[in-house]
């Protein structure tokens, strides 16, 4: 109306101040008026000054450690403008050789966690550090003759052990108590018994031609996950010397997945087994012959580890000592020690005590501690039970806590110091004796909070920042040890730069004896299961480990790989228990173990032993901005005979409840459809394989060209573990939404790259087959033809390509994925929507902190648009434009796709099939390969390679 | 010649009798009927106001079953929609003189089918702002549509199938509204009807022309009867998933909207006859005659899923096997035997003559007919995708309030069209009666 009347003035004489204001304002308010309704902008900070180093648009790596618990992992980090943004495996470990797991590579997160702690707290109140040092050093002072605990977990950092030491010299009224919350100490007491070296050996499974394990998680949890993935991984080649994997446990793992043979047993079994398996081994190795063969199986196992003596490896993950010698005992009459079992290069981790527990839980109830500072160790977390509640922590002098996150019962603790996130810090830590690993932060810190190091320091009145003292550290005791020319500023910045120093010394130890009393001491314990009640055992998540990382939304949507649970755990039952009880999925049950209770749902499990439960721990912060986290557990573990007990005797009954449980994968087995394809070793595939890859040839087609290169990607299913570890990667790289435990009840996850989980037999005990599927960039893919507006095509490499702002959302392409491999975003699940206040976020997941975390190299998607796997194709044009710079074409292996990259037991492989001399190429014309579906000819670019079974047993 | 026209001797008394609902006072019937679509409607807006403004996740699908209710929802309008060009345009041409009495009711059935259909694929989309993309049309991007997706074929096909519909209805409406202009309706009305009839004048030159270009229309507008349909079909052909990838869904597919067209129409012309009391003009004969259409496309919905059941078995595919196994006795097998009772067994009830001339009981199947093509399409859209070929991707579907508001939303426009319509137009062509008479003296 005014906009009219304005035109007609405007035309009849020459406009007025008047009418120019009309104007203007009218104007002022369409250009305030249109912009609403465009996409949302958001906040971007420009440099003040540009850093010469830092050219915008252009990655930089960084060399550092990861660095939580007892999982320390070498990485590298990619910097984008100032931010880090992805964790890769730093491949010149010898250790981890660029291995990675899920844990280490959702870790980029927890940075930008907006629930992390962000000021020092004083009884809930913030205060400035100068103030909370003052205080704190004033309180030690006041309690000079009261002991005060200094709880960590255990301390492989070199220099921040001497730190410590120096922190306890200048105030020798702190105790220093190492305790891990999930521990193998049992191994360490094993090895003082039997050969009087209280140490965690190296074990190397690379070396091993069998190995048997008894509850011992060694590929998603037991010591050193990722270094045993890349050992074990070595020897799954069954093109080389296939290793052969016996496991006994009582719980499905990833690690009784890739056995070649399960046997399901109770926690309680385990000491009979073993003993069984020793007098076997015993016998035969003395030439005696039975008359009656009663015991068939473990006759037939001890035969062939007696075939491959010292060539093979007994392991278990029992915190019992007498277990653990009993192990002992095998591995010695197989000659195994010093071979496969290697104690001149012990771990350097997991030297907590649980008699530490013990003292400090007496310490505290009796007042003889009169303070207690928690050194990124969360008291009610991993030990709460009646003897340590959180009124006790409250009655202390001094209580503080110092973490990343804020502890259980925050209000609870006098001080709460905020530490860095390893991104943030200086460290160095010895993995395993003569194994360094340096880090150095990648960003400055984003909140007021300081690297735990520094908090001794100053507490120490050295006016010294932690990585100058690191420095000095280093200067004055490690590299006189390193055998190199250089001058120490130069030998700091090449070690820096690689994130690693290793020595290459060779370490003579002593003959090792065995020690003949150690065994009749493990054989004289008595095993003390009633056998009446259920069996509870608890045991270490392959995803979570001990659970620093709980408040992780990516780790929380990543389904377990044995349940496929995301967001929570749950009580594992065997089929015959679940019968017993009239028991399903999502039933709520009630656990009691020694007047403990605790409610969980149920997962039927299949090939769980009979009359056991299963939990694992690490789940259930309350403190979380996350709800849907689990249950915690932790505090139903019993310490006997001062080691921590993770099996135990329990009672469960029916509440007639029910919690929803969030499963990313709903049906359990392939209904013989050949999808996930296994050989027997001893089995011959040529005749078969050339079968199946006629129908290829015989197409009605021309087979596609692709004239430059054809990228490809090869999956060896006997590699893979299904650890998940390429989902999070994935999902780091590129972007990829959080959607939280309601939609995924929903099926609207939104990963790119999933695995698929069947078990196959008989249902008391069957295989577990895992197998991860992606986009599968067919060349005649069914999702290109059917988009009405070719949101979707071909590259002329062969990658099938999503045009997000092409798309306008008719699903026909997922429909008609015969993978379904397509997401569709059907929420604003990114907070990029036009329309305000309806996006579906996860908790924080929506704040610009988390943001962050963004790889500005991949588009964010909104809402309505399909989204899948490219090929990591930002990754391809990176190398692409390098390669044409430098004139040359790419070389095999140069691009990495991210999961490819992350894979801790190199599954994955990825490259150009036109290259006959490539690693896919080689891969593909490996008799083991496959295509997924291949009968509908739609042509993948990814290839599986068999599952291969080592059947070669030994009929004893 | 039909007998209870014959005493009809008077055209004005055709006339007046048709109209009679155009001047009369609203009546309570009516309103009766016309709440509840506005109700519907507004239900109907509610639900496309979740979906626009916090997205299709407000609705049952998910990462394995992408189409639910709203594609089962515009299979069935279209389908529906198929009898109104059927009737008009092929039993014109085959010069079925019974047509006369239902034509005007089922073509404009077509045309709110149509609308009611195309609310679906428009809304289903998760970038509706874009829906334009679609459309092939010369732009600075050089972006263009992909031809080969049957998607694309069905824009045009809807959008061919609704034109044609729309100006086959109008022009054969143009001698009514002539008439109308001159009729007892209030000036203001009389002038629309005026403008409508494009100058009408009733000389023979006129009727002349009206003739041929309707010959002319239904010789365009029949070969779009088997098109519309057989494209709609291949969305599910010439896709992958066992359960579409089907080559006898053609045919199949026009059978089907063709039997639940007529059922449709049944249902409609049954209660207008009773309200408008037009018994005189849409008769047991016409009932009856539609009744055995609804027959023979029965019969042929029978056979194809007869065909169906065996090429699943005869063709050794152990997915296409498996999908006949699961719709029998999967999670949603209630809907498949719900699917076969209505469309398989219900229609061979009209063998007999008894039955076929009986209001009420046609009514009733009329009513489950629809209910069964419904089940029908819904077993084949929603169950084949629920379990296609990785078993680590089966899920369940189960619709939202969202998308039953829609089809109730969707029900709701229809009927409110519909008793709008029966206010304004005439729903039974007078002339095309009148001229019958003529003929048959």
């Amino acid at each position: 109306m005014e906009k009219k009347n304005t035109n007609k003035n405007s035309y009849q004489n020459a406009s007025s101040r008047r009418e120019f204001l009309k104007i203007l304002g009218f104007g002022a308010g369409v250009t305030a008026l249109f912009p609403a309704c465009e996409q949302p902008v958001r906040k971007m900070i420009p440099y003040l000054i540009q850093p010469e180093e830092v050219i915008p648009g252009k990655a930089s790596h960084y060399a550092t450690t990861y660095r939580q618990g007892n999982l320390i992992c070498p990485v590298v980090v990619k910097s984008r403008d100032g931010r880090p943004i992805k964790i890769e495996g730093n491949q010149l470990s010898s250790v981890t050789e660029g291995g990675t797991n899920a844990r280490i590579q959702a870790s980029i997160l927890d940075l930008y966690n907006p629930g992390r702690s962000k000021n020092p707290l004083f009884m809930k109140n913030q205060i400035s550090w100068e103030e909370a040092d003052l205080q704190i050093k004033t309180r030690f002072e006041e309690l000079n003759n009261k002991k005060i605990a200094f709880v960590s977990e255990t301390i492989s950092s070199p220099s921040e052990k001497k730190l410590i030491e120096k922190l306890i010299s200048r105030f020798p009224n702190i105790e220093h108590l190492e305790i891990d919350a999930i521990s193998f100490e049992a191994i360490r007491l094993a090895n003082k018994a039997c050969f009087g070296m209280e140490i965690i050996p190296a074990y190397q499974f690379q070396e091993a031609d069998i190995v048997v394990g008894f509850n011992c998680d060694f590929l998603g949890g037991w010591i050193s996950p990722v270094e045993f993935s890349k050992q074990y991984s070595k020897r799954k080649e069954p093109e080389g010397n296939l290793i052969r994997h016996i496991q006994f446990e009582s719980t499905f793992t990833i690690t009784g997945a890739a056995a070649d043979e399960r046997f399901p047993i109770n926690p309680s079994e385990e000491k009979a087994f073993l003993l069984s398996l020793l007098t076997q081994i015993e016998r035969i190795k003395t030439g005696q012959k039975y008359i009656h063969n009663i015991d068939y199986e473990i006759d037939r196992i001890a035969s062939e580890l007696f075939q491959h003596k010292t060539r093979s490896l007994v392991v278990s993950g029992s915190n019992i000592e007498e277990i653990q010698i009993l192990v002992n005992a095998i591995n010695w009459e197989l000659g195994n020690i010093g071979s496969t079992i290697d104690f001149s290069k012990p771990y350097l981790t997991f030297k907590g005590k649980g008699l530490n527990i013990e003292r400090l839980t007496e310490g505290i109830t009796t007042k003889s501690f009169a303070g207690a500072i928690f050194y990124q160790f969360d008291p009610l977390f991993f030990l709460e039970n009646p003897q340590l509640s959180q009124q006790h922590i409250q009655d202390l002098g001094l209580s503080v806590f110092m973490g990343t996150m804020p502890p259980e019962s925050e209000h609870i603790y006098t001080y709460i110091l905020p530490v860095n996130h390893f991104l943030e810090s200086w460290s160095d830590s010895e993995i395993k004796q003569d194994f360094y690993s340096l880090g150095q932060p990648l960003t400055h810190p984003l909140f007021s909070s300081r690297q735990r190091e520094d908090i001794l320091l100053k507490w120490m009145d050295e006016d010294v920042l932690f990585n100058d003292y690191l420095k000095d550290f280093w200067e004055t005791e490690i590299f006189p040890l390193a055998s190199t020319n250089l001058e120490f500023p130069d030998f700091w910045d090449e070690t820096l730069q690689k994130g690693i120093f290793e020595l290459q010394k060779e370490t003579n130890i002593d003959k090792i004896n065995w020690d003949e009393k150690s065994l009749a001491l493990a054989l004289h314990k008595k095993n003390e299961f009633a056998g009446s009640s259920v069996e509870i055992q608890l045991f270490e998540s392959s995803v979570f480990g001990e659970g620093n990382q709980i408040s992780n939304p990516w780790l929380l949507e990543l389904p377990d790989p044995v349940t496929k649970q995301c967001w929570g755990n749950a009580a594992l039952i065997s089929l015959k228990l679940a019968e017993k009880l009239e028991l399903s999925n999502g039933q709520t049950i009630k656990i009691s173990v020694n007047n403990k209770q605790i409610k969980l749902p149920v997962i039927v499990l299949p090939g769980q032993a009979n009359n056991t439960v299963s939990i694992a721990l690490g789940f259930g912060k309350q403190n979380s901005m996350l709800n849907d986290n689990g249950v915690n557990v932790f505090h139903l573990a019993e310490i006997k005979n001062g080691l921590q007990q993770y099996s135990l005797e329990g009672k469960i009954s029916k509440t007639g409840n029910f919690t929803p449980i969030a499963l990313g994968q709903l049906h359990n087995s392939q209904e013989g459809r050949n999808l996930i394809r296994k050989k027997l070793e001893s089995e011959s595939l040529s005749n078969q394989n050339n079968q199946e890859h006629k129908n290829r040839e015989d197409s009605f087609y021309e087979p596609a060209e692709f004239p430059g290169y054809h990228w490809g990607l090869a999956v060896d299913l006997n590699k893979c573990t299904g650890c998940g570890t390429c989902i999070i990667a994935c999902q780091s790289e590129n972007n990829i939404a959080v959607v939280g435990k309601p939609e995924v009840i929903r099926k609207h996850e939104m990963h790119w790259l999933r695995i698929d989980r069947y078990f196959e037999g008989n249902e008391e005990n069957p295989e577990m087959l895992v197998q991860p599927v992606m986009c599968q960039h067919c060349d005649y893919a069914p999702c290109e033809n059917v988009c009405p507006v070719s949101a979707t095509s071909h590259s002329v490499e062969g990658v099938n390509q999503m045009v997000y702002n092409r798309c306008i959302g008719t699903r026909y392409c997922a429909n008609n994925c015969p993978y379904k491999v397509r997401r569709f975003n059907w929420f604003d699940y990114a907070k990029t929507d036009v329309y305000k206040n309806n996006e579906v976020v996860v908790d924080g997941m929506d704040s610009d902190m988390v943001r962050m975390a963004l790889n500005p190299d991949v588009t964010v998607r909104s809402k309505g648009v399909i989204e899948k796997c490219s090929f990591c194709i930002q990754r391809i044009v990176e190398i692409k434009n390098k390669a044409k710079l430098e004139n040359r074409a790419i070389c095999d292996g140069e691009i990495k796709m991210a999961c490819e990259q992350s894979c801790p037991s190199g599954a994955l492989v990825f490259g150009d099939m036109n290259n006959p001399e490539s690693r896919v190429s080689k891969l593909i014309q490996n008799d083991r390969s496959y295509q997924l579906l291949e009968e509908i000819s739609t042509s993948p670019s990814v290839t599986y390679l068999r599952k291969t079974i080592n059947n070669n047993k030994l009929n004893a | 010649m039909p007998d209870d026209i014959k005493i009809l001797n008077q055209y004005q008394q055709i006339t007046d009798e048709i109209c009679r609902p155009l001047f009369k006072p609203t009546t309570k019937l009516w309103f009766f009927a016309f709440f509840p679509g506005i109700a519907g409607i507004i239900i109907g807006i509610y639900g496309v106001y979740c979906t626009f403004y916090k997205g299709i996740g407000t609705w049952g699908l998910n990462r394995t079953v992408g189409w639910g209710w709203a594609i089962t929802n515009f299979v069935w309008w279209i389908g529906i929609g198929h009898a109104g060009t059927f009737i008009s345009a092929i039993l014109l041409l085959f010069r079925q003189e019974w047509r006369t009495g239902i034509n005007r009711a089922a073509e404009t059935m077509t045309i709110f089918a149509i609308l009611c259909a195309a609310v679906f694929p428009v809304i289903h989309m998760g970038r509706v702002e874009f829906a334009f993309f679609a459309f092939p049309y010369p732009n600075t991007r050089n972006l263009w549509v992909n031809f080969n997706s049957p998607l694309l074929w069905d824009v045009f096909a809807i959008s061919t199938y609704f034109i044609v519909s729309l100006i086959f209805w109008y022009i054969g409406m143009i001698p009514d509204l002539a008439v109308l202009s001159g009729g007892k309706a209030k000036k203001i009305k009389r002038k629309i009807y005026s403008a409508l009839s494009l100058g009408w004048q009733g000389t023979a030159f006129d009727w002349k022309r009206h003739e041929k270009t309707m010959i002319l229309l239904a010789s365009l507008a029949t070969p779009l009867v088997i098109s519309v349909h057989s494209v709609v079909s291949m969305d599910f052909a010439t896709s992958i998933i066992p359960g579409w990838h089907s080559t006898i869904f053609p045919p199949y597919f026009v059978a089907g909207a063709i039997f639940s067209g007529f059922a449709m129409v049944q249902t409609l012309v049954i209660i207008t006859r009773k309200i408008l009391k037009l018994e005189n003009y849409i008769t047991l004969k016409h009932i009856d005659s539609m009744n055995k259409i609804i027959l023979l496309t029965g019969s042929m919905v029978a056979l194809a899923y007869v065909v169906e059941a065996f090429y699943a078995i005869y063709s050794g595919n152990e997915f296409e096997e498996f999908v006949l196994l699961n719709r029998a006795t999967g999670p949603f097998a209630l809907g498949f035997w719900i699917m076969i009772f209505c469309n398989m067994i219900i229609p061979q009830l009209f063998w007999f003559k008894k039955i076929r001339r009986n209001i009420r009981i046609t009514f009733l199947f009329s009513l489950l007919i629809n209910f069964g093509m419904w089940m029908e399409r819904f077993t084949i859209i929603t169950v084949s995708l629920q379990r296609d070929f990785m078993p680590s991707n089966w899920a369940y579907y189960r619709p939202t309030f969202v998308e039953v508001a829609l089809f109730i939303g969707t029900i709701g426009l229809f009927f409110t069209l519909y008793l709008l319509f029966l206010r304004l137009f005439p729903v039974v062509s007078f002339s095309e009666i009148k001229h019958q008479i003529k003929e048959n003296e």
